[in-house]
């Protein structure tokens, strides 16, 4: 505000005003009245915070300046303000005579306005001084001033508390650039190079040749299923999940092929996949994907990236680069033994003829609290008899799946679910290692499949057949693919469910006849 | 007399730097999650009942807010600083309440069964459809980034008002009120 000096008081505004009063009088000057201004408004009714003016003076140090102008006599006597803010802080404020000289047009009397200006500072600055005063620095009311907080001074405008303030605006700066880097580490924008899901569904689109809007990034060609699972009541000493106990519940599934192409030929490859979601009578899901490999070929996320990136064709061949397979292989020596295996034991089949494995193992609790290491498979049942593989892929792409849609029209395919139970030493967190083949095996139920229908229009292609939708009584283990396949299969679920997709290779005419 | 700025209810002061401290968590796990490979299940284990925590606290300090008479601005805020104060404040309350919303309604429209812990679970609170799922899961996102954005507004603000401006203005929020004088600084 113009010509008007406020510095901030290191008292209380009733301490301030002691002060002042205490030093105008010390000078021989005179106090005529005290206006308490938030005393008179809450007689009135009124909140004010703590408000009070003093007039003081002295006849030798004002007729001088109403000798040269009347009219300053409106502004005479002297005033102090002091008055408490809604921060707590008290201020004190008076009216620079340098400036009321300059409005009532009074000149030539720089000493005496000088004088003045002098004489105020001192008494303000002991009224609002905690410290015992350092002799001498009360002769130097500008360092008093600069002591304090200047809110407005059109006379001191140099004393603006901006200079010591840059130190704290850079501690701002760091405090906030720190949060905001933090949240970007955290999001892995500063780490480019990074394994995460995303990257992993970027190269399943990259090996397929480009993303194929709306499908699956993995398992793209795929029918749905739907059928029930009757549990025969030998899961609940090692689960206390529902789904074990004696009953049915409803399922809905998915067979597919492996691999991010939706239109490939059923011979490409001897992977088959279901995926299945069990509806549990309280309201709980299991949901579980699995594969008819014995062992799964690699035992961490930056393995099966490092492999997926093997399966990319090479642009002059158009094929794979055995040569990268090698590399891979000898660098992961556990995938190695696991391919030998897998090699060894796969075999094309038909979907019906097909033992789906969970390939991860699992951690079940009974209600007793007691945790049994698992590992599951689905064993096709005695109804889906002898399934002649041998023409597969000659004459039709969709061999494989118009076969199974034959054979659920004939009647319903039935898989047993067998649990194996793990020992100490078996691998619970390394799917690439087969548990002995003498492991205890109890069978706990039989899923039946009895509808079938395209992807089209079918319920399982909205569905993320995440292996760790999992009810209470069924856990994930220690094994680090369970939590990476979660995420890239989150992952591929949100690209797909955006966006618009073309019709499946299994069509809902197909799935009718 | 009164020598410091008047605080904030003492429930609102307990409400804002319990929820501060969950939205924080929540906005770093939900972040860190989505990057995540090996700690993606264990984090949206969390990040599920605890998105369903901030959503009932929202809501019960809603209520007190509106229930809440609030102390003055302090006269160190100029009336655009007040203006962007009431705003952001707006803002803040939408997308505190918003975002678990459309977290659930995201995962209720993408098929997914709504685990809270053991067997507990929520009711789906929308129909499952894929292209609702994929504009929920998109806005899920937005929302979470414009609360962070929101965030780092409000605490450089009060940083700038606490460091720079040296109003005392964090002392409107503290947890304890000490007694006393105001010291400078």
């Amino acid at each position: 505000m113009e010509g008007l000096i406020t510095i901030q008081s290191d008292f209380g505004p009733a301490e301030t005003l002691g002060q002042l009063e205490a030093e105008i009088n010390a000078r021989g000057l005179t106090v005529f009245a005290r206006v308490n201004h938030s005393a008179l408004a809450e007689q009135a009714g009124l909140v004010l915070w703590p408000t009070e003016v003093i007039l003081f003076g002295n006849p030798r140090g004002g007729t001088p300046l109403m000798q040269a102008n009347q009219t300053i006599g409106i502004d005479l006597p002297l005033k102090a303000l002091v008055w408490q803010d809604v921060a707590g802080k008290t201020w004190l404020s008076y009216n620079d005579p340098a400036w009321l000289a300059h409005r009532h047009g009074i000149e030539g009397a720089e000493r005496v306005v000088a004088t003045l200006s002098h004489a105020l500072s001192e008494i303000a600055a002991k009224a609002v001084k905690d410290a015992q005063p350092v002799p001498g620095s009360a002769a130097v009311p500008e360092a008093t001033q600069k002591a304090s907080s200047i809110i407005t001074t059109s006379t001191n405008p140099d004393q603006s508390p901006k200079t010591s303030s840059i130190p704290r605006l850079i501690l701002i700066a760091v405090i906030i650039i720190g949060v905001a880097g933090l949240f970007a580490y955290a999001g892995d924008w500063l780490t480019p190079h990074a394994l995460t899901p995303k990257r992993i569904a970027d190269t399943f689109e990259q090996v397929n040749g480009g993303p194929h809007p709306g499908f699956r990034r993995n398992h793209a060609k795929g029918v749905d299923v739907t059928g029930h699972f009757d549990s025969n009541g030998q899961g609940v000493s090692f689960s206390k999940a529902s789904i074990f106990q004696p009953g049915q519940v409803p399922v809905l599934g998915r067979f597919s092929l492996p691999g991010g192409q939706p239109y490939t030929d059923d011979a490409s490859s001897p992977v088959r996949g279901l995926g299945i979601r069990f509806q549990l009578p309280n309201g709980e899901e299991w949901r579980t994907a699995m594969i008819n490999l014995p062992v799964f070929p690699v035992r961490t996320p930056q393995a099966f990236y490092e492999q997926l990136l093997t399966t990319a064709p090479d642009s002059a061949t158009g094929k794979p680069d055995p040569a990268k397979m090698q590399m891979f292989l000898a660098k992961y020596p556990e995938s190695a033994k696991a391919f030998q295996l897998i090699h060894t034991q796969l075999k094309p089949s038909g979907f019906e003829s097909t033992t789906f494995n969970s390939l991860n193992a699992f951690h079940f609790e009974n209600a007793t609290g007691a945790i049994t290491s698992v590992r599951w498979s689905f064993v096709p049942g005695a109804s889906s008899g002898p399934v002649n593989t041998a023409d597969v892929g000659q004459t039709n792409k969709n061999q494989l799946f118009d076969s199974l849609i034959a054979s659920i029209h004939r009647h319903p395919l039935q898989w047993k679910l067998i649990i194996t139970i793990a020992q100490p030493s078996d691998a619970i967190d390394d799917a690439t290692v087969p548990w002995p083949p003498d492991r205890r095996q109890v069978e706990v139920g039989t899923l039946t499949i009895d509808g079938i229908e395209s992807d089209d229009v079918g319920t399982a292609r909205a569905i993320n057949f995440d292996p760790l939708v999992l009810p209470s009584g069924i856990a994930s283990s220690d094994d680090p693919l369970l939590s990476a396949r979660s995420a890239v299969y989150s992952q591929s679920f949100t690209r797909r469910e955006g966006e618009h997709k073309n019709p499946s290779a299994i069509s809902p005419a197909e799935t009718k006849k | 007399m009164a020598e410091n700025p008047p605080q904030f209810a003492y429930q609102s002061r307990i409400l804002h730097w319990l929820m501060a401290a969950m939205l924080l968590a929540m906005l770093f796990i939900g972040v860190t999650m989505v990057a995540s490979l090996g700690d993606y299940h264990k984090l949206v284990a969390i990040h599920r009942p605890l998105g369903i925590m901030i959503l009932i606290l929202a809501i019960v300090r809603l209520i007190n807010r509106m229930f809440t008479t609030l102390p003055p601005f302090p006269p160190t805020m100029s009336p655009w600083e007040r203006r962007i104060a009431s705003a952001s404040e707006k803002l803040l309350y939408a997308l505190m309440i918003a975002l678990p919303l459309v977290g659930w309604g995201m995962l209720s429209a993408g098929h997914y069964p709504i685990v809270m812990f053991g067997p507990v679970h929520l009711p789906p609170i929308l129909p499952a459809n894929p292209l609702l799922y994929a504009i929920l899961r998109k806005t899920h996102t937005v929302f979470a980034y414009l609360l962070f954005a929101t965030f780092l507004g409000h605490l450089s603000a009060v940083l700038f008002h606490t460091l720079v401006i040296r109003d005392r203005l964090l002392h409107r929020m503290a947890l304890w009120s000490f007694p006393g004088k105001a010291k400078r600084d």
